[in-house]
């Protein structure tokens, strides 16, 4: 005859794949069905907003896009609300795809955002996309010096001197603001050398960990950051560009109630085992 | 009908790689080999244009220089062969050589200088009494993790307790990594499912327009 285990212990050893389906049902309910689950915006959030409110006409903007497709959920609210903020001032946008598969990626975002139509920006003039490149520090490190000399000709192949966006913008002295996937070492050959001031947009688990650290709303190097589609919600909320983002966070708080309940009953197996006993 | 067509295949292929999560089988297999096959031809195809595109071609119209970053890259091949493999540390050390020097030049002012100032001004820096206060708890925080690392004297006493609590310290950075792991990873689910409800259930076998 088998060994008789308690309640705890048959709680705690619950088949993982209830988990699953729990979690399941719960991210997927309010993509049927909206729930709104309560949102604020964090402050980091709130300064990334704010700096680019606070732009100046004529500032130039260089874009370090590395969206890519696995990750694209988690980066793409945030992708999006950005762009908008951007196309909605007077500034000029440079767009460098960092990834290999940014090029199909980019081409599917600005077709759903569409700048000429939307807001009246012109391909050239107002901003441009640089080809992807692969870019080791060597080759980085030309191209802070001399853009021209590591793109000679845009995404599409016309040569920079072509672009009238491009007139007096020869090195990362010409740049004002960066928006990149962190702000180490890596990112800091634009802000130590050159003065550009960083502006960190990524995945959660790529940037939300590491760039704190630099954060500074007044004195950078980071001036404000969003990471993961929850901080891309927050971002949505700010902005009044409603996208994707909002009701992801509403997917992932339900989800994580699922996932919460089933840590409670994993702590609840366990020291009931413990101290209430059972064989 | 292509879009139909494609969320199809779309919906498939995710349900094949979610049917991994019941136990292992032949549609999981089959699709994550689709998946990885793809992705590498699309790199491979990827990497040789752009290798064509900046260096071949300008070689081919006069640029001599060029030749020197191509060999390098050639040589990288030269693993492959046990007898030239030596060449190959010519390619690697000169690769190494430029990323460790240019490397430097930024990465002692951002992240050890530049950390240990961003550490000293935390307690400092904050607008009101409660950011503060924050900063304070952060800079002894950094000070006590660090402790942890100090294998030099034996953790007893009051350094002792310095130990165990920075080591709480470090064990809630280990924590919010994970929970921001965990996060990630729900946006994938949350887009995969997005796919399936919206661009197949709701657009191709409800017919209803979604925005």
């Amino acid at each position: 005859m088998g060994e008789q285990r308690s309640i705890w212990y048959k709680l705690g050893n619950i088949d993982y794949r209830i988990i699953y389906l729990l979690v399941a049902l719960m991210t997927a309910w309010p993509l049927w069905s909206p729930v709104g689950t309560p949102m604020t915006v964090g402050e980091n959030v709130k300064q990334y907003a704010e700096h680019i409110r606070d732009m100046e006409p004529g500032t130039v903007v260089l874009c370090g896009f590395s969206g890519y497709m696995t990750m694209l959920p988690d980066i793409e609210p945030i992708y999006l609300a950005t762009w908008k903020m951007l196309f909605e001032k007077d500034v000029k946008i440079m767009v460098r795809v960092t990834d290999v598969d940014g090029p199909v990626v980019i081409r599917q975002e600005f077709e759903k955002i569409k700048p000429e139509e939307n807001f009246g920006k012109v391909y050239g003039v107002d901003y441009m996309i640089f080809p992807y490149v692969l870019m080791p520090t060597a080759t980085e490190i030309a191209f802070t010096d001399n853009i021209r000399t590591v793109y000679p000709v845009d995404y599409y192949g016309t040569p920079l001197d072509d672009l009238p966006i491009m007139e007096g913008i020869e090195s990362m002295h010409d740049v004002d603001w960066y928006f990149t996937s962190g702000a180490d070492w890596g990112n800091q050959r634009y802000t130590i050398p050159y003065g550009v001031k960083l502006l960190c947009w990524g995945t959660g688990t790529g940037l939300l960990p590491f760039v704190p650290p630099f954060y500074d709303p007044v004195s950078g190097p980071c001036y404000g950051y969003v990471g993961g589609a929850s901080q891309g919600g927050e971002l949505e909320l700010e902005s009044g560009f409603f996208g994707a983002g909002v009701k992801y966070n509403d997917c992932k708080n339900l989800a994580i109630l699922g996932l919460f309940a089933f840590v409670l009953l994993g702590n609840v197996s366990y020291f009931g085992e413990k101290y209430l006993g059972g064989s | 009908m292509a879009d139909a067509i494609f969320a199809g295949i779309q919906v498939a292929m995710v349900l094949a790689v979610w049917s991994y999560l019941y136990k292992e089988n032949i549609f999981s297999k089959v699709a994550s080999s689709i998946v990885i096959s793809i992705s590498t031809v699309h790199f491979f195809l990827v990497y040789v244009q752009r290798t064509i595109d900046s260096a071949v071609i300008p070689l081919l119209n006069g640029r001599i220089s060029y030749i020197i970053p191509l060999t390098l890259g050639l040589l990288m091949y030269t693993r492959l062969t046990k007898k030239w493999a030596w060449l190959s540390s010519y390619a690697y050390s000169l690769q190494i050589g430029l990323g460790t020097g240019s490397t430097l030049t930024t990465v002692v002012a951002s992240s050890i200088t530049g950390r240990i100032a961003m550490l000293i001004n935390e307690p400092f820096k904050g607008a009101t009494m409660f950011d503060k206060l924050s900063g304070t708890f952060l800079f002894i925080g950094a000070i006590l993790s660090m402790t942890y690392w100090l294998f030099t004297r034996e953790a007893t006493g009051i350094y002792g307790y310095g130990v165990k609590i920075g080591r709480l310290f470090l064990m809630a950075s280990i924590g919010m990594l994970y929970a921001e792991d965990v996060l990630w990873s729900q946006s994938l689910f949350v887009g995969a499912w997005e796919m399936i409800i919206d661009n197949f259930i709701k657009a191709v076998i409800l017919g209803i327009p979604v925005g």
